[in-house]
């Protein structure tokens, strides 16, 4: 309870810093204030695959449907931090390079995220059976993760002509001053815990409706 | 008899079986033949007297060969839940012997449909280039697709088959891989060498290790129901 005003506050604190105790960064001017908010959406999106993939993993060690359901939430909460991520992107490259899209090395591999996840949810609604849909899910969730490094790390190097950006875009993480470090490194943790309360309220929903079920 | 030779004479038998029911059903032969023959006439009719370049011409095979590709290679596991015979199978052998005999037969498979599609592309589109290198790398490009799909293949014959959950479930796997074939084929048509595309070969050789690596690794999760 208090956490989640603690969180409400701290996010409202990070927004208004965003906008106000932040400044703009040179050359980009006003539209850098993105990275505030684009880069920990993109940050949390590739997060909840990461604790899909630890569910999964528990879940095959242990045949506990808990672990499955939670994988499945936290694929849920990473779907929809995934498409704010493309979009947010998508607008602003739209500002900074004229187009929308330009399969540009870190729009692939968020791209490729998002078609992870859609393929992941398509399995689970054709399996109607929880113990096969759970393994089979869980499967799918870590070997389509084989690809990711792939194409963020190996694929880009074959490539000379485009540019081979590290994890942080051409928004200037280099040129970023200490005061937009700090807004920065504040709204990755601010969507991070986020991301971890939704996380444990779909946990909580769980247990609750296992409990009601009378499992 | 020690183990070694155990895992061979299953293996064998298993490729031996599915050779045999290929035989007799032709399945692979008919109908993946035909699939791979109707996509590239629709392919060469939809670009009729243009002159693509060498960039869109790679585009073209690469989508070719993914979704005749796609159309096949389910069909190692579902003809065994369909038969019901995945449960004689699953006593029979190791899981990683059946991971096995199936990977060897869609590769098999695919290698046998690339050349097709590698032949008829040249006498349809009239390509040129270093096509032996061109070949070379649709090879290693369709056994590394060959590799990555037949895990999905079990887990979509599990899935009750649905015909379009195997091109949506490998297409992110499959990605890394495409790319970079894709952009191979096109230095190959531009009459590249060999030495101008090392870093490509060599990804396109070492996919299949990782992607069968992983597979193995998950495969018994897959199988033991």
């Amino acid at each position: 309870m208090y956490a989640k005003l603690a969180l409400g506050a701290y996010m409202v604190a990070v927004i208004v810093a965003a906008f106000l105790y932040a400044p703009p960064a040179e050359g980009l001017g006003e539209l850098s204030r993105i990275i505030y908010f684009h880069i920990p959406l993109a940050w949390v999106s590739v997060l909840a695959y990461l604790v899909a993939m630890v569910d999964s993993v528990r879940y095959l060690r242990t045949n506990n449907l808990k672990f499955d359901a939670l994988a499945h939430a936290s694929a849920h909460i990473g779907f929809v931090f995934t498409i704010l991520a493309t979009v947010t992107g998508a607008i602003f490259a739209r500002q900074t390079w004229g187009v929308y899209w330009n399969w540009d090395p870190r729009q692939t591999s968020i791209f490729l995220l998002l078609l992870i996840y859609g393929a992941y949810f398509m399995l689970r609604s054709s399996i109607s059976d929880p113990e096969r849909r759970g393994r089979l899910a869980a499967v799918y969730c870590m070997f389509a993760f084989v690809s990711v490094p792939l194409l963020v790390f190996v694929v880009p190097r074959l490539y000379p002509t485009l540019h081979p950006d590290p994890i942080v875009n051409a928004a200037g993480k280099l040129e970023m001053n200490s005061k937009m470090l700090q807004v920065f490194l504040a709204s990755l943790a601010g969507f991070s815990g986020l991301y971890f309360w939704i996380y444990q309220l779909e946990a909580r929903m769980h247990r609750l409706s296992a409990h009601w079920k009378g499992e | 008899m020690d183990k070694l030779s155990c895992v061979w004479i299953s293996l064998v038998a298993l490729l031996r079986k599915d050779f045999v029911e290929e035989l007799r059903a032709k399945y692979a032969m008919g109908s993946l033949l035909m699939f791979a023959l109707v996509t590239l006439t629709v392919v060469s009719f939809a670009v009729g007297a243009f002159h693509p370049d060498a960039a869109i011409h790679a585009a073209l095979l690469w989508i070719t060969v993914f979704f005749t590709g796609m159309s096949g290679l389910g069909r190692g596991f579902v003809k065994e839940e369909e038969a019901r015979t995945a449960v004689l199978l699953r006593l029979a052998a190791t899981p990683d012997t059946v991971f096995a005999g199936k990977l060897l037969f869609n590769a098999a498979v695919m290698i046998a449909v690339t050349t097709l599609i590698y032949a008829m592309y040249i006498v349809l589109m009239g390509i040129s280039g270093s096509l032996l290198l061109l070949y070379a790398v649709m090879l290693l490009g369709t056994l590394g697709m060959a590799c990555g799909t037949t895990l999905l293949a079990a887990v979509v014959a599990q899935a009750g088959n649905q015909a379009m959950l195997l091109p949506v479930m490998a297409l992110p796997v499959l990605m890394p891989l495409l790319m970079v074939a894709v952009n191979a084929s096109r230095i190959a048509l531009e009459g590249g060498a060999p030495g101008e595309m090392l870093g490509l070969l060599a990804f396109l050789a070492s996919f299949p290790v990782v992607i069968v690596a992983v597979s193995l690794l998950l495969f018994e999760y897959v199988w033991h129901n």
